[in-house]
């Protein structure tokens, strides 16, 4: 208890400092934490202020400082930041929250250019992760042994005290192995005393069988409790578990954890009755780490402010983005957090709603600053991701994960979905609601094969890795006459009793 | 019986059943209210060695210190753990102030001269300190080894700052009749009758902590031994012209005593209950191989197969096995 307490003291005077990380007393103050959990079950008292300081103004001041210390070191520290800052005859240390939309932001193009200009000359490089590129080419992100050790310890302590993980869950990985996310959660998982498992993108029919197969070792749940997935790929085991007739019994999943792409309430209402395990929203990306965000009970994306300053911009002007106006995600992470890729004010490219006057929050996560949940990217029709998917999605015609190509014409946009069974019906249905939903679409054309579509369409799903496993026809047909009489059958043919 | 003698007796008994009332209030406590305890952060045995640290040097450091620093530092503790144990029972504000009208009333008392009721203040007050303390312990993880380990060293401490030497003595003497003086009495001076509050704390823990460990025979023994402990303590010094008896030199080795009996006591009984996983042990049993590879098998049993192992588990489910099955291969 001495002990835990004087580290506890320290990580405060970290987080109020806005200075580097013990990470030996973080990796231990997690350690206490599993004991404390391992022994009593619950944290004690006021465990939720470790992740962040709950007072609105001492956060503004001490967001003000972290802002002003990490300007300051971007600027001195990378060729990139440093020849800006040059040309632009601004000083960096005159920079504050107020003056900094002086500050030019960082596109995605300029970092996956030369991602070596912006890691900083002190830095001591250790791992390379790399988004998954459904735009184009991956961009390459150099992270330190620093980042990744505190990274893992803060998730591990998020994944205990909000997440309730313990010692007795299994956690199943079904993300891009290239992803900052995939080393960070499997650190901070077994971090917990909660066992990983890398199943990865595999054919959906593998990772259901993953996921419903029974493990029986000590100390664990008999199957896998959680899944980390993103939600194209959850949409295609949603479809695979449908038609293979799987059923919620035959897992022992207890949360799903989306990110990284769209996910609409249809596709969760579907998972969650397909899985019988509650489904998580949350945002995050791996040039921005550990800045990422979680979405309440009431739809709205929460972006804790203590991990890097977020700001919503107009995509078009990079001006504050009006309440109720569309705006994309701009975040400059605090090298508290960060000592090796620094960025400033980088355009993450996804868009969403600034939260009109009349509609700010009064859920759980009150305290901390809402925006909209993520609504993909932005037409130049103003049509989102989400307002396509979630007309796409509300049909079970419509197979998943969902495919389509919003066309640009000059008499508007016209959506070519993929469908297994186009039909006039489904059309109309389509338009209808469509029309409902005021979504400025020309036509709908619905394609049998996603080659038939005029454009590429990518989904994270695509990421696909190979095994060696040969999947049949579906079991559920094969044992179909008669579950019972086909269990009979087998026990009598194997005379084991 | 002379009326010095028997004032003695009665002051002796008095003692002991104050001290019996005590533990009986730490365990009715323990039973039925949950102490606040810090988000993070167990009992461990690093916590021992720093308590072990300030008990052996705080009496000496105490020995040195002007009285008002004493009454100051023993005054902040009183207040602190009196709220804490209390702020369960009445609520955080009312505890609030009920510890400090308790601690308010002491030094009142003191200043009033009136030494009767200094005595049953403090005897209040130290009530509480243990009982706060005890539980304290008990509810963040102090552990059976724990216990035997501190009552380990403290018997060592004991023997040598009460047996051998002075230093209870003269510390006792310094602090007998001040506000919050650690000690539960039912007298100062000529005829005192008094026990340390250490004592009280070791005497309050270990029915907790045992208890806790190895369930409730165990701790209703722990009471027992140290009542009994405490009767032929009390009867030993009223009987004889003993003048400080140093508690721990019994009670310590008898909590070390009864902790490794109760432990060699269930490691047996976990031996005696045989090996875990059964299920696994019957999987293993050889099975003719079918041409479809995976078969789940429930209390030993197939229930169900499949073409891989996920398969055969929904098989299993289809087949109306609701727990979850064994799931292995036929080697084909």
């Amino acid at each position: 208890m001495f002990g835990t307490a004087a580290r506890q003291m320290g990580y405060a005077w970290s987080m109020l400092a806005g200075r580097r990380f013990r990470v030996k007393d973080v990796t231990a103050l997690v350690e206490d934490l599993r004991a404390t959990l391992e022994e009593f079950g619950s944290p004690g008292e006021g465990a939720g202020e470790m992740l962040t300081a709950p007072d609105p103004e001492m956060q503004r001041d001490l967001a003000s400082r972290r802002l002003r210390r990490t300007v300051r070191l971007t600027a001195r520290d990378t060729p990139y930041y440093r020849r800006w800052f040059e040309q632009h005859g601004i000083d960096p240390g005159s920079i504050t929250l107020e003056s900094l939309a002086s500050i030019e932001p960082t596109t995605k193009a300029a970092l996956r250019d030369l991602p070596a200009a912006f890691v900083a000359d002190g830095a001591r490089p250790a791992v390379l992760a790399q988004t998954t590129g459904t735009t184009g080419v991956p961009t390459m992100v150099w992270f330190s042994r620093y980042e990744i050790d505190l990274m893992s310890g803060m998730s591990a302590l998020a994944l205990m005290l909000a997440g309730g993980l313990r010692s007795e869950h299994v956690w199943a990985n079904c993300i891009t192995s290239r992803s900052i996310a995939q080393i960070l959660i499997e650190r901070a998982a077994t971090m917990t005393g909660a066992a990983f498992v890398h199943v990865g993108l595999v054919d959906p029919r593998a990772t259901l069988d993953r996921l419903a197969v029974p493990l029986h070792v000590p100390g664990k749940r008999p199957q896998m409790t959680h899944l980390n997935t993103t939600a194209s790929y959850l949409a295609a085991l949603v479809q695979e578990a449908e038609r293979g007739g799987w059923d919620a019994k035959d897992f022992g999943l207890e949360e799903i954890h989306s990110g990284g792409e769209v996910l609409t309430d249809a596709l969760k209402e579907r998972a969650e009755a397909m899985f019988g395990a509650r489904v998580l929203d949350s945002y995050s990306m791996t040039e921005i780490a550990p800045v990422g965000g979680q979405v309440c009970g009431q739809g709205h994306l929460h972006l804790p402010t203590d991990q890097g300053h977020v700001e919503v911009l107009d995509p078009e002007t990079f001006q504050p983005a009006a309440p109720g106006a569309h705006g994309v995600l701009v975040v400059t992470p605090y090298t508290t957090y960060r000592d090796t890729t620094l960025l400033l004010r980088y355009v993450t490219g996804d868009i969403v709603k600034v939260l009109p006057e009349s509609e700010q929050p009064a859920c759980e996560l009150a305290a901390v600053p809402a925006t909209s949940r993520v609504l993909g990217r932005l037409s130049p029709s103003s049509v989102t991701t989400r307002d396509v998917l979630d007309l796409l999605q509300a049909e079970r015609e419509i197979p998943l994960p969902t495919r389509y190509v919003l066309e640009e014409t000059r008499s508007g946009p016209v959506l070519h979905a993929v469908t297994g069974n186009a039909s006039r019906a489904l059309v109309s249905r389509l338009e209808e609601r469509a029309a409902d939903l005021k979504l400025p679409l020309r036509g709908i054309e619905l394609v049998d094969d996603p080659a038939a579509l005029p454009g590429l369409c990518r989904v994270r799903a695509d990421l696909r890795e190979h095994t060696f496993e040969h999947f049949t026809a579906t079991e559920s047909a094969r044992t179909g006459k008669s579950a019972l009489r086909a269990a009979a059958e087998a026990v009598a043919e194997m005379g084991v009793r | 019986m002379s009326a010095l003698m028997t004032e003695a007796v009665l002051r002796g008994l008095v003692l002991y059943l104050l001290i019996l009332l005590t533990m009986g209030v730490a365990a009715l406590y323990f039973a039925r209210a949950t102490m606040p305890r810090p988000p993070v952060g167990r009992f461990v045995w690093t916590d021992i060695w720093i308590m072990v640290v300030a008990l052996v040097a705080m009496p000496f450091a105490y020995m040195h210190m002007p009285t008002g620093v004493i009454v100051t530092i023993f005054g902040v503790v009183v207040f602190t753990v009196s709220q804490l144990v209390l702020s369960p029972v009445l609520g955080g504000r009312n505890a609030a102030l009920a510890a400090a009208l308790l601690c308010a009333a002491d030094v009142a008392a003191y200043f009033a001269q009136w030494p009767t009721a200094v005595l049953v203040v403090n005897d209040l007050t130290m009530i509480l300190l243990t009982v706060g303390v005890a539980n304290m312990w008990a509810q963040t993880g102090m552990r059976a080894a724990h216990v035997a380990g501190l009552a380990g060293a403290l018997t060592v401490y004991d023997a040598l700052a009460t047996g051998v030497s002075s230093l209870t003595a003269d510390f006792v003497s310094r602090v007998e009749g001040l506000p919050f003086a650690p000690i539960l009495a039912t007298g100062y001076g000529p005829v005192s009758s008094l026990a340390g509050l250490g004592d009280c704390l070791m005497l309050a823990v270990w029915p907790l902590v045992a208890a806790k460990a190895y369930g409730r025979t165990a701790g209703w023994w722990a009471a027992v031994v140290e009542g009994t402990l405490l009767l032929g303590l009390t009867l030993a010094v009223l009987l004889t012209d003993l003048e400080f008896v140093p508690l721990l030199l019994p009670l310590g080795p008898l909590i070390v005593g009864q902790h490794l009996f109760w432990r060699r006591r269930e490691r047996a009984r976990a031996l005696r209950a045989g090996p875990g996983r059964v299920e696994l042990a019957q999987a293993l049993e050889d099975l003719p191989a079918d041409a479809r590879s995976w078969v789940a098998l429930h209390e030993g049993a197939v229930v169900a197969t499949g073409s891989a192992p996920g398969t055969a588990r929904r098989a299993a489910r289809q087949a109306g096995v609701t727990a979850v099955p064994v799931v292995r291969g036929t080697g084909r």
